[in-house]
């Protein structure tokens, strides 16, 4: 690590001087901070058209579009992370299938193939950043929410299938080798020992990555799309600072929200 | 008349990564027979249990169970057959973070089909529940039926395991090593309990077990085991203590090689 700290000081050019503030830089920052001390709760500008939504109400509609756009894309991720994790985990194979000892035996052939290209496809998925699906899919589909949600959903769906499956497999298999001695089926094994033992560790990290997914969707509004990112970018742009303050205070607070929202659900149900 | 036979091992020899586990093991048990393999740790019990449901391999010699040869069938057709296998592994096997009755109910599950355990998964059948309950008292745990298996004690959580066994409704049990994390009260207690109730349900039981009193006591049929190999298999009142004492002795090994 200390080798490439220096390997990339050097590489990069770094200076010290790249940390002070740039001209007028010092001024942007203090009105920034100062922001932060006193958000926004109307309209910074001087002149607001008669009609014009209400700025709380305009945050909160942003809020409440960031959260669709977030739980759309979770939704669709978790579907294909729980498919593809269940694919491409191996504890719940047949004993057999390990050992290739019989010739007959069609899984022991079938399910390394499929859990070779699984693999490939979970790490395809995750290695694009939601950012560069984001722009793909408004080349190809426009500014659409399926867009949105889908560029939220691909990468998402690829880590969480990585997660899931590790889970899965770093199950303990004691329980599961019990029920394959008494005759139980591979879906079997897998339903009734190894998803039970990985699912809580599974719905705190899904939780988890909801919480990046309300980020995702916040930053896709760099993209145009009306979450967070659209609005905090107009009044950056316009250095209505108090206002970006109001609309990444609101983000704090959903973050929060789910914070408390995912540890009362894994207190209430998931470790009951 | 001599009951039909359960078991039958000619020659079984396994080995794991190269290494002996059980050289040359012949054994025949009939059924509603109740038996136990002693021997010190490493001796080849558990390869022994688990060659008798096909779920361990053999590299030399034949295994039948109730008179079917495993290397004559497939996967699926081995699968049938330990349905009717109940095991108690050393380590019991249960799920800990689900209820009680899942785990009991998981006993059947070679029986459903995908779609019916999913069902019972679900919501599991009055019907079932109160079967389940029915096994539970009969081992005395009737009041744990809805709490999370891991909350249970050690001789609590062995009861379940038996349970399953019964629920299952197999016709063999074979126990590795049950009495292990017991004390030695609840141990005892724990033995005439499982060889009650195979007693009562004609089961046939295969034990592998350490503790020679308790064997002595309980189980009409002892397997001595040392090094993979049978030291003695016969009723327990015929087998000589110097015998037991040459199954513990370490030093007997290196006098006999």
């Amino acid at each position: 690590m200390g080798l490439a700290a220096v390997a990339s000081w050097f590489l990069l050019d770094l200076h010290w001087s790249g940390l002070l503030p740039a001209a007028e830089g010092d001024s942007i920052l203090r009105l920034f901070f100062q922001g932060a001390v006193s958000p926004a709760l109307d309209y910074e500008a001087d002149y607001v058209p008669k009609g014009t939504t209400p700025f709380l109400w305009k945050v909160a509609e942003a809020a409440r579009t960031t959260l669709i756009f977030a739980a759309g894309g979770m939704s669709l991720a978790l579907v294909f992370g729980f498919v593809l994790g269940f694919l491409g985990a191996t504890s719940w194979w047949p004993r057999e299938t390990h050992r290739r000892s019989d010739w007959r035996c069609l899984s022991c052939y079938l399910l390394p193939v499929m859990y070779s290209v699984v693999r490939l496809l979970i790490a395809s998925m995750r290695s694009i950043h939601e950012l560069l699906w984001a722009l793909f899919f408004l080349a190809a589909l426009g500014l659409n929410s399926f867009a949105a949600v889908l560029a939220i959903a691909i990468p998402y769906g690829g880590t969480l299938a990585k997660v899931f499956s590790e889970m899965l497999d770093e199950a303990p298999r004691e329980a599961a080798q019990s029920l394959r001695s008494i005759g139980a089926g591979p879906l079997q094994v897998f339903f009734w020992s190894l998803l039970p033992q990985a699912l809580p560790d599974a719905c705190t990290y899904t939780f988890y990555r909801f919480e990046c997914a309300v980020r995702s969707s916040a930053v896709l509004g760099f993209f145009g799309y009306p979450t967070f990112g659209y609005y905090i970018r107009l009044s950056s742009e316009n250095v209505h600072y108090r206002e970006v303050w109001a609309y990444l205070y609101a983000l704090f607070a959903i973050v929060f929200v789910l914070e408390f929202w995912s540890s009362f659900l894994r207190r209430k149900v998931v470790m009951r | 008349m001599d009951a039909p036979k359960a078991f039958e091992l000619r020659n079984v020899g396994v080995r794991f990564d190269g290494f002996p586990a059980l050289l040359g093991l012949n054994l025949e048990v009939r059924r509603g027979e109740c038996l136990a393999f002693v021997g010190p740790s490493g001796s080849g019990k558990t390869s022994a249990l688990g060659v008798l449901n096909g779920m361990v391999p053999p590299a030399t010699g034949s295994v039948r169970i109730r008179e079917v040869d495993l290397s004559s069938i497939g996967v699926s057709a081995i699968r049938k057959l330990r349905v009717e296998i109940g095991v108690i592994p050393q380590d019991l096997g249960l799920v800990p973070n689900v209820r009680v009755y899942q785990n009991v109910m998981a006993g059947r599950l070679g029986r459903q089909s995908f779609i019916g355990s999913l069902r019972r998964l679900i919501r599991a059948p009055r019907r079932e529940l109160q079967e389940v309950m029915h096994f539970l008292k009969r081992l005395g745990i009737e009041n744990k039926i809805f709490q999370r298996t891991d909350s249970l004690s050690g001789g609590e959580r062995q009861r379940v395991a038996i349970a399953r066994s019964l629920y299952q409704g197999a016709n063999t049990i074979l126990a590795d090593e049950p009495l292990s994390a017991l004390d030695p009260a609840r141990a005892r207690e724990t033995l005439a309990l499982l060889v009650d109730i195979a007693r009562e349900n004609h089961m046939t039981l295969v034990l592998s077990m350490h503790d020679l009193a308790l064997a002595r006591e309980f189980i009409p049929r002892l397997v001595g085991l040392k090094n993979g190999a049978v030291l003695f298999d016969r009723a327990t009142g015929d087998i000589s203590p110097e015998e037991f004492e040459e199954l513990y002795n370490l030093e007997s090994k290196e006098r006999h090689g």
